[in-house]
């Protein structure tokens, strides 16, 4: 896994501490989650960054 | 729900207890006896109906068949006669005893599920009810911890989450999950979750003002 965030840290420390399988299923889901954020944001950074220096736009 | 022996299936005890949310109705099929009326006025209180079966050659059980074949009667479900499906979602949660990459073109079973269901597909069509895609529960006894919490959360959100394969309502909906659960963990802990959770949230809202000036740039390259 890529550099993990605060929270997704924090998650699946939790999610080796909790021996209830909801809870624990949960906070899986949150790690992934929060994972995919960050992908997501980085990608729109990306085409952000990509746009706005567009050579054909100058 | 059919299963000719619901007792003995470790998947389907499995699903049936995790499914255990308000605004789910868990009814399993004992007999091919039924009171129609009866029946037919359960489908009409739901908004989302999954048909929740074992794959028995290729199609439902007959215990699951008789109950489509004698709940969905013509007057009943005909978008000319009643339309008591009309606009509601149609799923199904499919298990299968062998693993689900076979089920393609080339691979062993030669046929994809999606070819496979689409009897469902054209029942749902003619009723004028969305078709959602299958979820799909593969081999369950040999799925290891972790997987068995994936299909946990998958499961739950295929019954209950808005608009499935949407992340933001993905994300909605985990976040609906951590908040109820923050309600009742031990002081300690709330705490945590709480900074958990508004890392989450603002992770959604940096998202959202990300695809907000996306959108604007390419509307102004549009122009």
């Amino acid at each position: 896994m890529a550099e993990q965030t605060w929270a997704t840290e924090q998650l699946l420390t939790l999610a080796n501490q909790t021996p209830q399988f909801k809870e624990r299923a949960l906070y899986l889901a949150l790690a992934e989650l929060s994972e995919e954020q960050q992908r997501r944001i980085k990608l729109a950074q990306g085409e952000l960054d990509g746009r706005t220096w567009n050579p054909s736009r100058w | 729900m059919g299963h000719p022996q619901i007792e003995d299936s470790s998947t389907q005890q499995f699903l049936k207890e995790v499914a255990d949310f308000p605004n789910v109705t868990w009814h399993a099929l004992t007999t091919f006896d039924l009171t129609v009326t009866d029946e037919q006025k359960l489908v009409e209180t739901a908004d989302r109906i999954v048909l929740q079966f074992p794959l028995y050659w290729y199609s439902a059980p007959a215990i699951l068949k008789n109950w489509l074949d004698q709940v969905f009667t013509r007057r009943f479900a005909y978008p000319d006669a009643m339309g008591s499906l009309v606009g509601k979602e149609l799923g199904i949660a499919v298990s299968l005893g062998s693993p689900a990459k076979n089920f393609a073109a080339g691979a062993s079973e030669n046929y994809s599920l999606s070819q496979i269901m689409t009897p469902f597909q054209a029942l749902a069509h003619k009723l004028q009810m969305s078709f959602l895609p299958t979820f799909v529960i593969d081999q369950f006894g040999y799925q290891s911890d972790d997987m068995k919490a994936r299909l946990l959360i998958n499961y739950q959100r295929y019954l209950t989450q808005k608009r499935l394969g949407h992340f933001d309502d993905q994300t909605n909906w985990l976040i609906d999950r951590l908040t109820t659960l923050i309600a009742s963990a031990p002081e300690e802990k709330r705490q945590q979750l709480s900074l958990i959770l508004e890392q989450i949230q603002n992770n959604q809202s940096t998202l959202e003002d990300l695809q907000m000036n996306l959108k604007m740039i390419q509307d102004m390259e549009e122009s």
